[in-house]
């Protein structure tokens, strides 16, 4: 096989392609594989160096379609709405702050702003709806044709949800935040925050909650679910107020936790580097409490206690530990038990 | 090297490639072969990526009674390797971040 019976083979399976862009790139191939002959090199190695003619057609292909989008900033957003309410839900973007709301209507609803630097992919399907970023990489956002201008221009994605939801609920942001303010009743709710942090408010779970953020602080208020409640910051604060749950699971490695209002019978507070301030809705006999901190004072409704385990017998379980912070503990009695006292 | 890390410097290395005088394609490819890992297919959206952003502009020229297009760099593009080498800094306290991460954690 010769160049051009080579050329025109590959003409063949990039027709429908813009002609001109074709010809260009068939040029250019042309051009290279005449100064490597040119170069010393056999004709016929050169041409099979390129592999099979529909492979390098389907890279080309790529590429001119790649090439063909430099720009189109101003297209608004767009709106995706799910008619039934759908099993599952899971929104996986990069770069975005994700917003949970509650639906107006009753339905799943998703907004979303493209760019050239950020294309989703939405998609409907018995196991649910997904939104993911088509994922760039960072060193990506130097090429020539993205300014400072268009990063600062990453665009929030809205996520709303009907009160009706009772799936599984996933949401990530590789690079923001993650606002959640209603999640239905979902079965299931993980949110993970790579390097952004993570607010959640006012939300009733049926199952287990798994919030989680490498590199943000985490705040959660008015949070009930049925099962666990695990919160966990690489590196931020976390603040929890009002939850209810079966179990809570909180730990950080390089930030302080403020719990307040706490009502689970078993808790377990964990930090490396930072204080732990926690309040308890319940009473204190009912507990069994393990405190621990290498370096700082425990204190329980006001009294110093050395690291201990104080109540073996209580039925519940409470243990905080902080690496690098003193630990303190307050108990607010609950209505039930100011009666019985 | 990683390869995503790569794909963001081939652009500069392209352009520099081009910072001693116009060039075409063979040519580009044999020069940044050297540095880094290249072939004719990484080259060609990359040239015409830069084309596209008004960083080099090219045109065509005789050579042994066919055609050769060659590139030539602009402004823009030479701005352009002014900024990447401006990151340096940066990139370099990543590095150093990183190592010593990494140096912490093994001893």
């Amino acid at each position: 096989m010769g160049i051009a019976e080579w050329k025109e083979k590959l003409r063949q399976q990039l027709r429908g392609k813009e002609a001109e862009s074709v010809e260009e790139v068939l040029n250019y191939y042309e051009e290279m594989i005449s100064d490597r002959v040119e170069n010393g090199e056999e004709e016929e190695a050169v041409l099979s160096s390129y592999g099979n003619s529909k492979e390098l057609a389907a890279s080309i292909a790529e590429e001119l379609s790649a090439a063909a989008q430099p720009g189109e900033l101003g297209s608004g957003y767009t709106e995706k709405t799910c008619n039934a309410v759908p099993g599952a839900i899971s929104v996986s973007v990069f770069n975005n702050r994700v917003y949970l709301l509650p639906s107006p209507d009753g339905k799943v609803r998703m907004r979303y702003y493209e760019t050239h630097l950020t294309k989703f992919e939405y998609n409907e399907s018995e196991n649910g709806v997904t939104l993911r970023s088509k994922r760039r990489n960072f060193f990506q956002y130097l090429a020539a044709t993205v300014t400072l201008a268009d990063i600062r221009n990453f665009k929030p994605v809205y996520l709303y949800v009907p009160e009706s939801f009772c799936g599984e609920l996933f949401l990530k942001s590789g690079n923001g935040s993650v606002f959640a303010e209603n999640a239905g009743r979902a079965a299931n709710v993980t949110i993970h925050a790579d390097n952004g942090r993570v607010v959640c408010t006012g939300c009733a779970i049926a199952g287990n909650a798994d919030v989680h953020s490498d590199n943000g602080r985490i705040t959660l208020r008015n949070i009930s679910a049925g099962s666990a409640i695990s919160v966990h910051a690489s590196n931020g604060r976390i603040e929890a107020d009002q939850i209810t749950g079966a179990a809570l699971r909180v730990k950080s490695s390089n930030g302080a936790l403020f719990l307040s209002r706490i009502e689970c019978p078993d808790i377990q507070a964990k930090t490396s580097n930072g204080r732990i301030e926690l309040g308890v809705t319940g009473r204190r006999e009912d507990y069994r409490m393990e405190l621990k901190t290498s370096n700082g004072a425990i204190t329980v409704e006001g009294v110093k206690l050395m690291s201990q385990t104080l109540n073996e017998n209580g039925k519940y379980s409470l243990s905080a530990r902080s690496g690098n912070g003193r630990v303190t503990v307050n108990f607010l009695r609950d209505k039930s038990a100011q009666s019985t006292n | 090297m990683e390869i995503q890390l790569k794909k963001g410097m081939l652009d500069i290395v392209v352009l520099s490639a081009l910072r001693g005088g116009d060039s075409y394609g063979y040519k580009i490819v044999q020069s940044v072969l050297p540095v880094i890992e290249i072939s004719e297919s990484t080259l060609y959206p990359i040239l015409k990526r830069l084309e596209t952003s008004g960083c080099l502009t090219t045109y065509t020229s005789e050579h042994n009674g066919r055609t050769r297009r060659y590139y030539r760099i602009t402004e823009q593009g030479i701005g352009r390797i002014g900024e990447f080498l401006s990151e340096q800094e940066q990139i370099e306290r990543i590095y150093r971040f990183i190592r010593e991460a990494e140096e912490n954690g093994n001893s």
